[in-house]
């Protein structure tokens, strides 16, 4: 460690940060082969926070020694190796079941104790880890799931994404932050890396410099979502790319030395930015990086939601890419497998996993593509998805989670596949769905948010119910979906939905997104038509 | 135990109720309880909803107790 923990003599720190002043959360890896041999039981509760610094969470019932298991994928981006190695963890220990995570992670459930170390070896020989998957330190460093192919990228981010990546991870001046520390490097121009709601950002721009075009990069800070979600704010610097090592050390720096770390509910970096402004922050990362220049042209160009489907050429002439439909994100090792072989057969092994919780298949080329696509994989997992089954997403859901009030993977596969069945628009309407007031599956951004939780109705009925909000979006800065009031019982949220999106599609103009929609005729209206349509369906 | 954050709807607008209890089930029951208790004049309650719980660790549990922003 070559620095000194300032806030170590803070007579009001938090439990966790006490802990982690006697013990740092990197060291958990030291302890897991003992408790494998011991047992589940003879680990002490106030053990369980370092657990999460190997990306484990201890899974409910919480006395049955099982783990849920997230593995960090830089950039999305797998080689052959690592997705069969992945593959081949779900089948042995994850009860054959693969979540794609909204930080192109992948996470298992279920996962024994005693296995852990095997789990360990096995990722450590292909180069993958566990380690600050989760827990107070840098999480999974998100970005363009077509670095280096893709036609609409500035340039290639898979060195700078490498070069970061390696720079944190494990790094014992950066594990001990005051919470979660999420980092998204993008040159996507359709803001890709979902710029506005990570700690730290990197976005595509340029900037005219001794009379020469420079590409690089603009930065945003302090952006999350959970119960007080919060849009990155943009610094007015233009960062090239061999300094984005000194920025990014820089600002986590800042967040590491400066952080709250009295409560953990306050301690994510946005509220360090809201409480001092951006003009402070952006004083505080100047001071330690030195003089950077003022800020360029930004190049972000739109927001696509993170969704790539279909085959299209990539940046190489004769190559292109697949984007596949992975419903919620939850896939079988099996097919997982088989996507693999089909990476290796037709492309270059590589496999890429997407924010959206989908999957792409690279280096694809010309001459085998229709082969490739005609394989039967396809049917199952489409790359033209129907369209709202392929822009759903959803959390965990009370199937693993403590937290969450209702199912949700479930119950959104069940209403997108129904929806398919009896709505056509021209566009697609991005659904996605959480069982809490938290943010897992990213409620706040999409088109139509839904919400889970427990209702007792006016005829003393206890059912699971939901409520709507509507608007949510990243373009232009971001924009967080409002709730319109009202509760909908889960056995009519179907109905409600369908007659609601029936008006969009009635009352919509040629082409027009659902968020253009409802910021032309507004929330009132919407609400009036919720009203409506709820209290045909209550009677 | 847990903390469960309910939101009572009645004809006069939204109530936030907070319980501690070990399950939903019974959370419900002394939300009910805590509304009867408490109002000396019983509103119509059109409904009750649970929307959030949290566990109750050794350091407690609460919860802000504020009119909803929009996007909550």
């Amino acid at each position: 460690m070559s620095y000194t923990k300032v806030w170590a003599d803070n007579e009001q720190l938090n439990k966790n940060e006490v802990n982690k002043l006697k013990k740092d959360g990197l060291t958990i890896f030291d302890d897991i082969p003992k408790y494998a041999k011991s047992g589940f039981a003879s680990i002490p509760k106030d053990q369980y926070m370092y657990f999460k610094y190997a990306g484990l969470t201890v899974q409910k019932p919480q006395d049955k020694g099982l783990f849920m298991l997230r593995v960090k994928v830089p950039t999305g981006i797998l080689n052959h190796d690592q997705a069969v190695t992945l593959a081949g963890i779900g089948r042995d220990y994850g009860r054959g079941i693969i979540d794609i995570t909204t930080r192109q992670s992948v996470q298992y459930h279920w996962v024994p104790l005693e296995k852990l170390t095997d789990v360990f070896d096995r990722l450590k020989k292909v180069g993958l880890t566990t380690s600050e998957a989760e827990g107070d330190a840098p999480r999974n460093v998100v970005g363009n799931p077509l670095a280096g192919i893709d036609p609409d990228e500035l340039f290639d981010t898979r060195p700078v994404v490498e070069e970061i990546y390696h720079f944190f991870q494990d790094n014992p001046d950066f594990s001990n932050l005051p919470r979660k520390y999420k980092i998204s490097i993008n040159a996507n121009t359709s803001n890709a890396g979902h710029a506005e709601i990570n700690d730290l950002s990197f976005i595509p721009a340029s900037k005219t410099i001794d009379g020469k075009k420079v590409l690089g990069f603009h930065v945003k800070v302090g952006g999350g979502l959970a119960a007080k979600p919060y849009l990155a704010e943009q610094l007015n610097i233009f960062v090239t790319l061999d300094q984005v090592k000194n920025v990014s050390a820089a600002v986590t720096t800042i967040y590491r030395d400066y952080g709250y770390r009295k409560s953990r509910a306050r301690a994510r970096l946005k509220y360090l930015v809201a409480d001092w402004g951006i003009k402070k922050f952006e004083e505080k990362v100047l001071a330690l990086t030195g003089p950077l220049p003022e800020a360029g042209h930004d190049e972000t160009r739109g927001w696509n939601g993170g969704f790539f489907f279909g085959a299209h050429p990539q940046k190489q002439k004769g190559l292109n890419y697949v984007g596949v439909s992975i419903p919620v994100g939850r896939i079988s090792a099996e097919d997982f497998l088989r996507f693999a072989e089909l990476a290796q057969n037709y492309g270059n092994g590589e496999l890429r996993t997407v924010n959206s919780q989908n999957l792409i298949l690279p280096n694809i080329p010309d001459a085998v593509l229709d082969n490739l696509l005609s394989d039967e994989l396809f049917q199952k997992f489409p790359i033209h998805p129907t369209p709202f089954t392929g822009y759903a997403m959803a959390c965990t859901g009370n199937e693993f989670c403590n937290l969450a009030l209702t199912n949700t993977k479930d119950k959104m596969k069940e209403i997108a596949a129904r929806l398919d069945q009896e709505v056509s628009l021209d566009v697609p309407v991005r659904i996605y769905m959480v069982g809490c007031t938290n943010s897992c599956g990213q409620r706040q951004i999409a088109d139509i948010g839904i919400q889970g939780l427990k209702l007792r109705t006016k005829d003393k009925q206890l059912v699971d119910a939901y409520e709507l909000f509507v608007g949510g979006t990243l373009i232009d800065g971001g924009q967080f979906n409002e709730r319109l009031k009202g509760r909908i019982p889960a056995t009519q949220i179907y109905d409600v939905l369908k007659d609601f999106l029936l008006f969009f599609k009635k009352e919509k103009e040629k082409g027009e997104t659902f968020f253009a929609f409802k910021t032309r005729i507004g929330t009132e209206k919407l609400q009036q038509v919720l009203d409506t349509i709820a209290k045909m369906y209550s009677k | 135990m847990e903390l469960y954050r309910f939101i009572a709807t009645t004809e006069h607008g939204e109530t936030a109720i907070v319980v501690a209890a070990d399950s939903e089930e019974r959370a419900f029951r002394v939300a009910d309880r805590e509304i009867e208790h408490q109002l000396l004049k019983k509103p119509v309650i059109n409904d009750l909803a649970l929307v959030e719980k949290k566990n109750i660790t050794k350091n407690g549990a609460g919860y802000l107790i504020q009119p909803r922003k929009s996007y909550e």
